[in-house]
């Protein structure tokens, strides 16, 4: 589904991430970690098309350049790390905006796409909150709201810029069975997490991303061990060992 | 969703109704009563108030579609259509005009090409930055604008220090908005109606631009393509209102504001009704100053503001108690 050759991640000329490869089949998933700052969402913007890319990205065999925006849009969704809203809007009408590309020019929403909305908001749990205006939602909210409308996008594959962040355990844990139903269809899935045990436990890869500009890529179980978070994140990490499963935590 | 798609059309259906409503009235008040079976056969009517009456209209029209537009783009509820400079350059070049006693045809033509020149400069200026990040390239057109705002500013408050007192009247009706000088106001009108054929496919482009380049780009929108002509149009619309009509202010910021604050932001249903309402308020508010102390007339802009300020502030105080 999606190839990687020899791509660099720099910001304002400064390089971030070198020689970046790796495959990522459909109906697998994939965890991007490391510190702040250390180019996970510019991957991340990267591999959506939304910058210009220094290397190779292939989505579904064709260079990613070679896709007309609105084709590109009905195979990829991206979500922000952080959603803005200039305008008022209620939570339906934010969320039917995912159906932009599968409609024509001179073409509103249909009733299916309202139901199609509906299913997707309830499917992230804030359907009771359609009709609120999405000023009124918290972060957590807004959050889940941008996972609906990357679902109404209906893509092939969804990258998303740390879609755990501002919910509580309840919300990120539907919001993880939501992207496991994603993936049982084929879907495949890129996320920027700071969670090392999430990570482990519920991707099937990881890619860990240094500050020195190296990167690790792998099965979560080989990539995600103490010795390479603490590496990662330039702090001591304790690995517990829970019924053959670890768990690590901060020293 | 069906029932707010029929909300919708009954909003435009009302707004036309007023627009046509507006007309009748415009067209049939003033110093020579009327009879509205003779609306049409009048000499008044045809030569002299049906002109005033479409420029009016078509520059109330432009001003807020330029104004829904800027607000689009800049994401910001406050944009307006005078902030890229365009009606600088306008008031120069008809400052410049009105200093040499040209007729008012050659006012309007000079505001059109001054307006262009300032358009321009400012995105030649701002063009530099186009390969540095979007938000930038923004700010950096807004700062251009804005600049070259205050630069013809300094020029309008110079020409009008060494203007002799007989243009001095003329001049200070042109900057707050006169549509006494506007006899033809069929092209103005055009621009109206073409604008509107070239803005309304991009609506709901427009409605994801609106959510930020980035999610926009992901929607598949050409964000940068659909910025610039965005950018452009309103430009041209704010051009051709400004030559036509004078800078009347106010407009441009308060009625799709007003609009959006009843209607939502779905710009599909806010740019057609800012249209008709930019349109119907400025007629209406031509119609009062034309009427008011006649045969003295009172400049339009100043009758916009006394109109929209209260109106604008009701609503927003209760959007506020909601």
């Amino acid at each position: 589904m999606l190839h990687i050759r020899d791509l660099d991640i720099n910001i304002g000329g400064c390089m971030l991430c070198r020689g970046v490869r790796f495959n990522l089949a459909a109906g697998r998933s994939l965890a991007i970690l490391g510190r702040n700052g250390a180019g996970k969402s510019t991957l991340l913007a990267t591999l959506a098309g939304l910058r210009p890319a220094s290397g190779h990205v292939d989505l579904a065999g064709r260079a990613l350049h070679a896709y007309a925006p609105r084709e590109l849009a009905r195979f990829r969704a991206w979500c922000a790390q952080q959603q803005s809203d200039a305008f008022s809007a209620t939570v339906l009408q934010t969320a039917l905006i995912g159906r932009h590309p599968h409609l024509d020019r001179w073409a509103s929403e249909s009733d299916t796409d309202v139901t199609l909305a509906m299913q997707a908001l309830s499917r992230v749990g804030i359907a009771h909150m359609a009709a609120h205006e999405v000023h009124t939602l918290s972060g957590g909210e807004r959050q889940l709201l941008a996972l609906a409308t990357a679902l109404l996008q209906s893509p092939q594959i969804y990258l998303l810029d740390e879609p755990l962040s501002h919910l509580d355990l309840n919300h990120a844990m539907t919001c993880l069975r939501v992207l496991d139903e994603e993936k049982r269809q084929g879907r495949a899935i890129v996320a920027v997490l700071h969670e090392p045990n999430l990570a482990l436990r519920r991707f099937d890869e990881a890619m860990l991303m240094f500050d020195d500009g190296t990167w690790l890529h792998g099965a979560s179980a080989d990539v995600i061990t103490a010795a390479n978070l603490q590496k990662l994140y330039g702090h001591p990490l304790r690995a517990l060992q829970d019924n053959g499963a670890q768990w690590f935590i901060p020293e | 969703m069906t029932v707010s798609r029929r909300a919708n059309a009954f909003v435009l259906f009302a707004l036309t109704g007023a627009a046509l409503a507006g007309f009748v009235l415009s067209l049939s008040v003033g110093s020579v009563h009327v009879a509205l079976a003779d609306l049409f056969t009048s000499d008044v009517v045809l030569q002299l108030r049906l002109p005033r009456a479409v420029g009016a209209f078509a520059c109330g029209g432009l001003l807020a579609l330029a104004g829904a537009l800027m607000q689009v783009l800049l994401r910001n509820p406050l944009g307006d259509p005078y902030v890229l400079g365009v009606s600088g350059g306008a008031s120069v070049g008809a400052l410049l005009a009105l200093l040499f006693g040209l007729s008012s045809m050659f006012v309007n033509g000079a505001a059109f090409v001054g307006a262009l020149i300032a358009l321009f400069v400012v995105f030649g200026l701002a063009r530099g930055a186009a390969a540095m990040s979007q938000s930038w390239t923004q700010s950096r057109l807004l700062l251009t604008g804005i600049v070259v705002s205050s630069g013809c500013g300094a020029i309008v408050s110079l020409l009008l220090t060494l203007a002799p007192d007989r243009s001095l009247r003329g001049m200070v009706f042109w900057l707050i908005g006169d549509l006494a000088q506007a006899t033809q106001p069929w092209p103005t009108f055009g621009l109206l109606a073409g604008g509107v054929l070239c803005v309304l496919p991009l609506a709901r482009d427009l409605n994801a631009l609106a959510r930020g380049d980035w999610i926009a780009a992901s929607l598949g929108v050409p964000v940068e393509r659909l910025r610039l002509y965005a950018y452009f149009l309103a430009a041209v619309f704010t051009g051709g209102a400004v030559a036509t009509g004078g800078s009347i202010g106010f407009v441009g910021l308060i009625v799709p504001h007003l609009l959006r604050l009843a209607l939502g932001n779905d710009q599909r249903i806010l740019l057609p009704a800012c249209v008709l309402g930019g349109g119907t308020l400025l007629l209406l508010a031509d119609t009062l100053a034309r009427t008011l102390i006649a045969p003295q007339q009172l400049p339009i802009g100043a009758l916009t503001a006394l109109i929209g300020v209260p109106l604008f502030l009701w609503l927003l105080s209760r959007e506020e108690n909601r």
